[in-house]
């Protein structure tokens, strides 16, 4: 009997390793890279409708990764760059989506209530703020920063990865806006010419 | 043949969470593990000063010491994949020219995937300040440093504190701190890759439909004990830090080009080794 038990416990313990293995390997695995299909994602709204990647097929989609505790954030929002930026995307059809994957046991976690009231006083112009407290859609992109921007094409493949901007103190006269150039390059139908650059912020506040 | 049983099992067991936390180290180098703060302290900087430390006929060595409250992290010059590096703008008197920033090695900070490079508690930026040749009468030589910071702990603050140094004249006391501060960091410098008896024969950039790798490779009395490659800001180039990995002598940067016409005609960094920095620049071949 006891021999019996021992070769079961065994044989389960070979099992979880070759069931734990690929899970740790594929935790490691790279984000999507430029042209490969953007990992599909579902996600509640602050408003609590459900928001489905996938559903925007044909489209241009932003998702822009936020955190109001961010000073970058923050700077970005109330200089009017971000919401001027949503604006002028969603104005040309593009559906743009900022996603927050703060974790809630972080001092940067907002209720969806408290982020609504936030970002509208903030003016914020996007389509939809998501809440993914789990962090998985935002481990699935590879979303390092707040802010850190995706441009998806119609064709749900990723165009543009990184930085809004190449102003990472908001100091300069001029700045390079990478999302503007993105979209703006889909919308005529060309190539993205720069399409990654490295993100700037505060780091995505996941759970461990 | 209960008991062997028994540890035949325990082994069994044992191996499979060891090589779940090898697999899961795998990639961690010299890494540290930064746990959340206990207190809400909203001051980060606890003390910015600019001490002079070395003071030569044609140029004086200025560092800004930074001391950092509990918890509290800078970043380095590459600050990694999340955060901002320091940024100092002088205000010198007319013909004084300030060199480029010496920063200690720092210490690699992961948070799962997400990998930054700072330091906590002090750190001890050096500039060497060039004099006017020939000297300026220059009634009160003062120099200021604007320091743009970013630091984090649990969350981040950002901010901008101003110091100044009066290189003529030095107080006893600043004297004696001076050289206290610069004793304690003198070591942490990077050092030329030879100091280490190693050497970066080359560097290959190896494309692929999976991406782009720079393979260095190392060879050398210590190349065996490099655990990992901080790199230093790569223009035209996204790095992904937490791929960086010792392969058989080699170091593996993986690399993205942020546009097609993007050339990689250098890269340069760290070579870390028990947990001491040692610089490597080095050209890239196709």
């Amino acid at each position: 009997m006891t021999f019996n038990r021992t070769k079961g416990i065994l044989f389960l313990s070979w099992l979880a390793a070759l069931a734990f293995m690929p899970a740790v390997l594929a935790a490691q695995e790279q984000a999507p890279t430029i042209g490969s299909l953007t990992p599909d994602f579902q996600l509640n709204g602050i408003g609590g409708t459900l928001y489905k990647l996938s559903d925007y097929r044909g489209k241009i989609v932003v998702l822009e990764w936020t955190n109001p505790g961010c000073p970058v954030v923050q700077r970005h929002y109330r200089d009017g760059l971000m919401p001027a930026l949503q604006k002028e995307c969603t104005d040309k059809g593009v559906v743009w989506l900022t996603i927050n994957s703060t974790n809630p046991n972080h001092q940067n976690y907002q209720t969806p209530e408290a982020l609504k009231s936030i970002y509208a006083d903030w003016k914020a112009a996007f389509t939809a703020l998501l809440m993914d407290p789990d962090g998985k859609a935002g481990k699935a992109l590879g979303a390092k920063t707040t802010p850190h921007m995706f441009v998806i094409d119609k064709e749900g493949k990723l165009a543009y990865n990184g930085a809004v901007d190449d102003d990472t103190r908001g100091a300069n006269e001029t700045r390079t806006n990478y999302v503007k150039l993105a979209v703006d390059s889909l919308l005529k139908g060309e190539p993205v010419a720069t399409t990654a650059t490295k993100p700037y912020g505060c780091s995505v506040k996941y759970a461990e | 043949m209960v008991v062997r049983n028994r540890l035949l099992v325990a082994m069994n067991v044992g191996a499979l969470l060891a090589s779940f936390v090898l697999v899961s180290a795998a990639r961690l180098g010299s890494a540290v593990l930064l746990l959340p703060a206990q207190t809400s302290e909203k001051k980060p900087l606890r003390r910015v000063e600019l001490l002079v430390l070395e003071d030569r006929s044609m140029a004086i060595t200025v560092g800004l010491h930074v001391e950092l409250a509990p918890g509290w992290y800078l970043y380095w010059v590459n600050p990694g994949d999340a955060g901002l590096a320091p940024l100092v703008r002088w205000q010198l008197p007319p013909g004084f020219a300030a060199g480029r920033l010496r920063l200690p090695t720092p210490q690699k900070f992961v948070h799962g995937a997400i990998v930054t490079y700072g330091f906590t508690d002090e750190t001890l930026i050096l500039c060497d300040i060039r004099l006017p040749s020939p000297p300026s009468a220059t009634d009160k030589p003062i120099i200021t440093a604007v320091l743009d910071w970013m630091a984090c702990r649990e969350s981040c603050i950002t901010g901008e504190t101003t110091v100044q140094v009066n290189p003529t004249g030095l107080s006893a006391a600043h004297i004696q701190k001076s050289r206290s501060v610069f004793s304690r960091f003198s070591s942490r410098y990077p050092k030329p890759i030879s100091a280490a008896e190693l050497t970066a024969g080359e560097a290959r950039l190896v494309k692929s439909p999976a991406g782009w790798i720079v393979e260095i490779t190392l060879s050398g009395r210590n190349a065996a004990r490099v655990s990992d490659f901080y790199p230093y800001p790569l223009e035209d180039f996204v790095i992904d830090h937490h791929r960086i990995a010792m392969n058989e002598g080699k170091l593996i940067i993986p690399v993205e080009p942020s546009n097609p016409s993007a050339a990689l005609s250098m890269i340069s960094g760290l070579v870390i080794i028990d947990g001491a920095g040692f610089v490597v620049s080095i050209p890239v071949q196709e």
